[in-house]
């Protein structure tokens, strides 16, 4: 009759299940945590107050006599104001001041960039322009297509990034 | 023969796996309650932030349709009421903005939020949502200026702090808007201190009337089907970036004057607008010209839109200077409207939108197509009407208002 064998685990054995069941652990772990986080994050984004906000900032830009300097694009992917700067490259220096402060918007960067956003996602990944919480915004944003009836160049996108984190963008037409 | 092992697990061995089977069964546990107290708060999230929509969306759309000119606290006999706001808008409506206070009582000064109303509708929250109020919160803060540089204009910043007891943070209602006090000059003012001039015969005396802040008039006549038109109107903008509709009689046919175009509603050109059919496919379509420089506020334009029934072509003059052109299809015509034309708005809306901001002081129909040369020479600096003659005798085929001042 053949032995049975009732030996039990050895400790490889032993090691190497552990280690099998800490990975699917941590496996779950690290895929769902992000998620979370990321679903927080973007609570902060394009809410109803700061679309409102930022489409304030928007008409305060068109109709400022310097709108065609302030958002002129050229060859660059996108444009970064502090408030200051913006303000300053405005002509209602005043009001885009008092506007952009702590008492009202409370604005910590304007982006103006291209109604299509891909130059702007490319080089949020590497700019040092772009603190973390912009850059997951970026990659956040829809790339944008073409609005019906008029082609895109008419068009420009702010991007605002405020003191509390929160995010919104709008498009700026900028030629008729 | 070898001895079978059948020792079995030692204490040691049996105590270690049920440490580590219930430090796993507690922390998966752990993991499920948190997940579990992080969807019972987002669902309180979702409601709070519902509400919070519900009560902005009521209130911007009043502040984009009909223009914010100021914000002020409520009073009761001179007496500022607590918790509420009223708001001006430049159409001379006003909405209220309260929040009513409920029984329960908080420590310090919060108390429950029974209900928050607007224009007199009341937001109530759904039942489960116990909202705090944490008075004396219901703020305005505002800047002004009176700087010609920034348009006299306020920001004005309301703030409504709501809080919940299992979430942290302020989920009230933060609004930024920009009040424009233009002095708004209601247009039956304006008409029935000018001088208002007879036409001829054929057409009925001009007489201004009030309705909903602007003004009709009688004559529905001027703009037949098919017939010549011309649309001239000396204005001063106090405010610009957005459609306002300041000279026509459009409803469902008609035609007029209008800063910006219907579709692009905030670009500052003077347009020429008709709702225009065609015989051919009795096809109708609104049809429009627009300038292309754009207008601003603080100076006065004399706009002159034109339809030519033989060349089938709309023209915009700002200044005396042609600023743009549309060819229609052959066969088109101007639908006659079933309104007279209005001074100051449209008389085909009833809720009274796309008003004009600013100062007319010439309003005048010719039912005829005023020829480039005419208006080069007596509308390019102001408006000259007895410069404005038909075969060389002053032109009486027109209804005219002139001279308006309030």
């Amino acid at each position: 009759m053949k032995k049975s064998n009732e030996k039990g685990f050895l400790l490889a054995e032993a090691i190497v299940v552990g280690v099998f069941v800490l990975s699917l652990f941590t496996f779950l772990f690290v895929n769902v945590v992000p998620l979370v986080g990321r679903y927080e994050s973007e609570e902060k984004y394009d809410d109803i107050e700061s679309v409102y906000n930022a489409n304030l900032i928007r008409t305060m830009i068109m109709e400022d006599d310097n709108l065609a300097s302030v958002i002129k694009l050229g060859s660059k992917p996108y444009l970064k104001y502090s408030p200051s700067a913006l303000c300053n490259a405005l002509k209602k220096k005043n009001y885009c001041t008092a506007l952009l402060g702590e008492s009202f918007l409370n604005v910590k960067n304007v982006y103006v960039t291209w109604y299509r956003t891909s130059n702007i996602k490319n080089s949020a990944k590497t700019s040092a322009d772009f603190d973390r919480a912009s850059r997951d915004y970026i990659d956040s944003i829809d790339g944008f297509t073409q609005p019906a009836g008029t082609t895109y160049a008419k068009f420009h996108r702010l991007i605002i990034y405020y003191n509390d984190g929160r995010f919104a963008n709008v498009e700026i037409k900028v030629s008729e | 023969m070898k001895k079978l092992n059948n020792k079995g697990m030692t204490i040691i061995e049996l105590t270690l796996s049920f440490i580590f089977v219930f430090t796993l069964a507690f922390s998966m546990y752990q993991l499920l309650f948190n997940y579990r107290v992080k969807q019972n708060e987002e669902s309180i999230k979702a409601q709070m932030l519902d509400y919070k929509n519900q009560v902005t969306l009521a209130i911007q759309n009043d502040i984009s349709e009909k223009s914010l000119k100021s914000i002020d606290y409520c009073t009761n006999g001179g007496k500022v009421v607590d918790r509420c706001l009223i708001l001006y808008f430049n159409d001379g409506t006003t909405k209220q903005l309260a929040v009513e206070k409920g029984t329960k009582e908080y420590d310090g000064d919060e108390y429950e939020i029974d209900y928050i109303t607007y224009g007199g509708i009341i937001y109530e929250s759904a039942d489960a949502l116990l909202l705090e109020y944490r008075p004396n919160y219901m703020l305005y803060h505002t800047y002004e200026t009176n700087n010609l540089e920034d348009d006299n204009v306020t920001i004005y910043r309301i703030s409504i702090p709501i809080y919940h007891n299992d979430l942290e943070g302020n989920y009230g209602i933060e609004i930024v808007a920009i009040g424009y006090d233009y002095n708004y000059e209601e247009t039956s003012e304006v008409v029935t201190g000018g001088t208002v001039q007879t036409p001829s015969s054929s057409l009925e005396t001009a007489e201004g009337r009030t309705y909903n802040g602007y003004v009709t008039t009688t004559n529905q006549t001027i703009n037949a089907d098919s017939n010549n038109l011309s649309v001239v109107a000396r204005v001063k903008f106090s405010k610009v970036s957005s459609f306002q509709q300041f000279f026509g009689n459009w409803q469902l046919g008609g035609s007029g004057l209008s800063l910006s175009s219907k579709t692009s509603t905030s670009n500052n050109k003077a347009c020429f607008g008709a709702q225009v059919s065609n015989s051919n496919d009795y096809s109708s379509e609104y049809a429009e010209v627009c300038s292309s420089n754009t207008l601003t506020t603080g100076r006065f334009y004399t706009i002159v839109g034109t339809f030519d029934s033989s060349a089938k072509v709309m023209k915009i003059y700002v200044d005396g200077v042609e600023r743009g052109s549309k060819s229609l299809a052959a066969n088109s015509k101007i639908d006659r409207s079933q309104l007279a034309f209005a001074i100051g708005g449209n008389p085909g809306y009833v809720n009274n939108s796309n008003l004009f901001y600013g100062t007319i002081s010439h309003a005048i129909v010719y039912n005829r197509t005023l020829p480039s040369s005419t208006i080069s020479s007596c509308l390019a600096s102001g408006v000259n009407t007895s410069c404005i003659t038909s075969s060389g005798i002053p032109d009486s085929s027109r209804l005219i208002y002139e001279n308006l001042t309030k």
